[in-house]
């Protein structure tokens, strides 16, 4: 049914109207029933807002218990380091060096081979480039004896390992200084 | 006409030789300044080379407590430490060391130095041991197998101590090393390090009446030794040089002081020149030259 409320209809006129509604339809909640929704529904807001503290709560604990854990309890073995030889490992003859010393290692094959490709002297040999060289020819030559001495005689790997590393500066030192032999001679 | 013709040309003659002089000039700068520059370039090897030595004081100066120092002769071999019984494999080869110039290479396996087999578990020890015995200079036979076949190699084992700049010097705990102090290397700048030599070939022999030396293509501007271009430096205080590395290394393995005797070949004829060894400021000796009948040596 459709009522149209409009200005010509009087208060009572209106009063009659809803007074022939059907009866079908439901009867609105009653204002103690609105107070106990109410009621309900903060109690379950307030109950939501402990559950969030709560986990919170634990998650903080659990955080400050790992960390406490992890300051006081031993050192465990690095996984990292679990790679790396060991003493009684099968690669135990794999050194573990610095990453600078094995970027010197890897440079020094590679200035050894340009080296190789070089001759022995240029055609006109300068004294006094010539002396840097042969120096340091001369350097590397015996740090290769002496590692293998000290390799022969066993008990010094630290030092053969920090000589190694030199031998392989030395190397790549000679290498800049040839090239430098090697523009300088070319300049007309 | 004819005036006018001829003051034309007398202006474009002017004109095309101040151009030339001009560029002459600017080529001259440009000449003085490539002369500089290479003087930088070989400066600054000389200084990379003194650096990179100084790098490693420290750990030299602990091995030559321990008896590694550089008094014994070197081949410039680094050798496998894994036990083998085929002999000593060579891992590394040093470049420009004695073994490198007799032709070695890594990946050979020593099995005898001067005779004396070196097959066994020891091998690496017993090739120090054979090698740290000869003497500076002398020839060192090894015998080495590569790609499965025997070679034999002539190493000159060459004497190292006084690229630390202290020839002679015995390891001690309680001397203060300086192993990187300022040998004849020091001594090089603005003296003899402006030399140039070059190896004689036979034909350049032949032309300068000598079969042996090292020719001397520029000598030294502040009269060092006495040498003059052209001159071939037969030997250095008994030395013969085979090239002009050998005798670069003969020169540097002198000190600041020394007196350097030099036979040298100067217009087909045998002079003897001495001079003391420079500082690093040169203060040169007057040279003492005499001349030497060809029949001396």
């Amino acid at each position: 049914m459709h009522f149209d409320l409009e200005d010509s209809h009087s208060v009572p006129e209106i009063v009659q109207m809803l007074r022939h509604l059907p009866s079908e339809s439901a009867p609105p909640i009653h204002w103690q029933e609105f107070k106990r929704r109410q009621l309900l529904r903060r109690a379950r807001a307030r109950s939501a807002r402990r559950r969030q503290f709560a986990l919170v709560a634990a998650v903080a604990v659990v955080m400050i218990g790992a960390v406490a854990l992890w300051r006081y309890l031993p050192p465990t073995e690095d996984p990292m380091a679990q790679r790396l030889p060991t003493a009684a490992s099968p690669m135990a003859h794999r050194p573990i060096v610095p990453i600078a010393w094995d970027e010197a290692a890897l440079r020094s094959v590679a200035s050894e081979r340009w080296l190789a490709s070089q001759p022995a002297e240029p055609a006109i040999v300068r004294v006094g480039t010539r002396a840097a060289v042969t120096n340091l020819e001369d350097r590397i030559a015996w740090a290769d004896d002496t590692l293998t001495s000290m390799r022969a005689k066993g008990g010094e790997a630290d030092r053969a390992r920090a000589l190694q590393y030199e031998r392989d500066r030395l190397v790549n030192s000679l290498a800049q200084v040839r090239y430098a032999e090697t523009l300088a001679a070319d300049l007309p | 006409m004819h005036a006018k013709y001829w003051a034309t040309i007398f202006l474009a003659t002017t004109l095309v030789s101040g151009a030339v002089r001009a560029d002459d000039h600017s080529q001259d700068s440009v000449e003085a300044q490539l002369k500089a520059a290479r003087q930088k370039l070989e400066e600054a090897a000389d200084e990379v080379a003194s650096l990179s030595a100084q790098i490693g004081k420290p750990l030299v100066d602990q091995l030559m407590l321990m008896g590694e120092g550089p008094s014994h002769a070197v081949i410039g071999v680094q050798l496998e430490s894994n036990a083998s019984k085929d002999g000593a494999h060579v891992r590394d080869v040093s470049p420009g060391g004695p073994a490198a110039e007799a032709g070695m290479r890594a990946g050979d396996v020593i099995v005898a130095v001067n005779g004396t087999d070196v097959k066994g578990e020891h091998s690496p020890a017993e090739v120090t041991h054979l090698v740290r015995n000869v003497e500076p200079n002398s020839k060192v036979k090894i015998q080495v197998v590569r790609e499965g076949k025997p070679l034999d190699f002539e190493v000159t084992a060459r004497q190292v101590k006084s690229a630390w700049g202290m020839p002679g010097m015995p390891p001690h705990p309680e001397m203060s090393f300086e192993p990187f102090g300022a040998g004849f290397m020091g001594g090089m700048h603005g003296s003899v390090a402006g030399m140039e030599l070059a190896t004689l070939t036979p034909q350049l022999g032949a032309y300068f009446g000598t079969d042996k030396g090292v020719l001397v293509l520029r000598a030294p501007k502040n009269a060092a030794f006495n040498l003059q271009d052209g001159d071939v430096i037969l030997s250095i205080d008994g030395r013969v040089p085979t090239s002009g590395s050998h005798a670069t290394r003969i020169l540097s393995s002198y000190q600041a002081g020394e007196k350097v005797k030099l036979q040298v070949m100067r217009q087909k004829k045998k002079i003897n020149v001495e001079a003391m060894v420079p500082d690093r400021h040169m203060k040169v000796v007057e040279p003492v030259a005499s001349a030497d009948s060809d029949d001396d040596q």
